[in-house]
């Protein structure tokens, strides 16, 4: 536990004396920018996907009362969880760096990046909060500790080692989907000073790739928008399914 | 009495579930409250321990004779602890009884030093439900989970007691447990029923004679599809002597 918090603050407090002071330490034009602004995208991402991701978690496995929401979430979840990660990235493409035009900036990449995470995350935390639901919850009323401190203080103190876990799983998942900053692009020359700075993730790439079709850009995209249907129509069933596992099991 | 509970109607899902005409629960001792499976007995301590549950609701009255809300503890049936120390599954419920610091819910109110403070405390609960002769003297360090079941529940009922509960609800507490430690466990029930009243849920007809001092028999009635409390009263009476024939089934029954 310990080396990994470690690990992770040395990590950080490289990448923030280097984000302040690039002039200082002559990073430009070097790895090392390359490596501080994948370390800005991931981080960022993976942390602000946290949050969401764990209430998801918690209203899938019914420490919230809100059977709506619980449906929605569970919906949500199983269609992005399935979605490749090459198809969330040209819905961030197009809603984040088309959209509202933020373009190749290490924002657009950071919110397409949390909705890559977010299920994989969720995905992980009901797992848990599923096992301390029937083993722990009980105990926790019993003693009259509220569900909010349950959740946010005592679970997570108990279960240490199992949220680290989440978190390396969720932040190596996000270095995998941004090693195109490293590899290929050559849109990183300097630290980061700005949100606004110019990265580009392996996703975005592979859609500009996929665009160049025979036929012209507006093919390319009635293609990509019949795959995205298409693979939302195949989780369908499996949705359908896990509805109905409760009854079942009843 | 202390708590009175006067035409109660149990609701799971909006649908009556268990009637009770009248039914006084004292200060002190042991109460056991016998009955079938499903017939309501978990709810109704669940519904006198105020947990939330949003299927369960009811009507009528359920009265408590005191100038202070009462505080209860609930006991569960499966033998569970926290899985870390015994001296954080311990504080954990001692924490809630600290009120007097501005905000206990601050780190700085985990730190070694506030909880070497409270040690003794910790400590004296854990000599109350005999615990403290078997861990001897690494109790504080030593993980929850490498407890028996029997130790794991006297660590729960040290819990309730750290709470300073009034009133120990325990659901079948030792239905999954050898005789063994079900025979300490009754040792430590006998002995906090001098203090507390300890809310007792058993299928086991000899348990409730061996401990209860009152006792109510809850009965199902299949033409209504309803629970209800069908005979109450000192146990040595009910138990023995039951006037119903509902009650004279059901314990025929259970003593085989």
């Amino acid at each position: 536990m310990k080396p990994v918090l470690l690990y992770l603050y040395i990590g950080l407090t490289i990448v923030l004396i280097s984000a302040l002071w690039p002039e200082s330490f002559q990073l430009n034009h070097t790895p090392i920018a390359l490596w501080v602004s994948t370390a800005i995208v991931t981080l960022c991402a993976t942390f602000a996907a946290l949050l969401p991701a764990y209430l998801s978690a918690a209203v899938v496995t019914g420490f919230y009362h809100a059977p709506l929401f619980q449906r929605c979430a569970l919906l949500i979840l199983y269609l992005l969880a399935g979605m490749p990660s090459i198809i969330i990235g040209v819905a961030g493409f197009i809603t984040f760096s088309y959209g509202l035009g933020l373009g190749w900036s290490m924002l657009s990449a950071i919110l397409t990046l949390v909705f890559l995470l977010a299920p994989t995350l969720a995905t992980a935390f009901i797992q848990l909060l599923n096992q301390a639901h029937s083993d722990h919850y009980a105990l926790a009323r019993g003693l009259d500790m509220s569900r909010t401190y349950f959740l946010f203080i005592w679970l997570p103190t108990l279960k240490k080692e199992a949220l680290v876990d989440t978190l390396l799983l969720g932040w190596s998942r996000a270095l995998g989907d941004t090693a195109a900053i490293m590899l290929t692009c050559g849109a990183v020359m300097a630290t980061p000073t700005s949100l606004l700075d110019p990265v580009r993730l392996i996703n975005y790439h592979i859609y500009l790739l996929a665009m160049e079709v025979p036929g012209g850009f507006t093919e390319a995209q009635s293609i990509a928008l019949l795959q995205i249907i298409m693979i939302a129509l195949l989780f369908i069933p499996r949705w359908l399914l896990q509805k109905r596992e409760p009854c079942l099991s009843n | 009495m202390f708590i009175q509970l006067n035409n109660l109607t149990v609701h799971i899902n909006r649908l009556p579930m268990l009637t009770i005409d009248q039914m006084g629960l004292p200060p002190s001792g042991i109460y056991a409250i016998l009955g079938p499976s499903g017939c309501g007995k978990s709810s109704l301590l669940t519904l006198l321990s105020g947990l939330h549950d949003p299927a369960l609701s009811y009507s009528g009255d359920l009265i408590e004779h005191t100038h202070t809300p009462v505080r209860y503890a609930m006991v569960w049936q499966k033998p569970t602890v926290f899985p870390c120390s015994i001296f954080d599954n311990l504080w954990v419920a001692y924490r809630s009884t600290l009120t007097a610091q501005p905000n206990r819910l601050h780190p700085s109110n985990w730190s070694r030093f506030i909880k070497r403070q409270h040690r003794g405390s910790l400590y004296r609960a854990l000599e109350t439900v005999g615990l403290d002769q078997e861990l001897g003297h690494g109790w504080a360090e030593r993980h929850a989970d490498t407890l028996s079941g029997g130790q794991k529940q006297r660590l729960c009922i040290a819990m309730g007691l750290l709470k300073q509960a009034d009133v120990l609800l325990l659901d079948e507490p030792t239905s999954s447990l050898d005789p063994i430690a079900t025979q300490k466990i009754e040792e430590t029930l006998r002995a906090l029923s001098k203090k507390h009243l300890i809310v007792l849920v058993t299928h086991s007809i000899g348990q409730a004679k061996r401990l209860a001092d009152l006792a109510t028999v809850i009965c199902h009635c299949t033409e209504r599809n309803l629970s209800y409390a069908c005979e109450t009263g000192l146990a040595s009476d009910v138990l023995n002597r039951p006037k119903t024939l509902s009650c004279k089934a059901f314990i025929e029954a259970e003593t085989g």
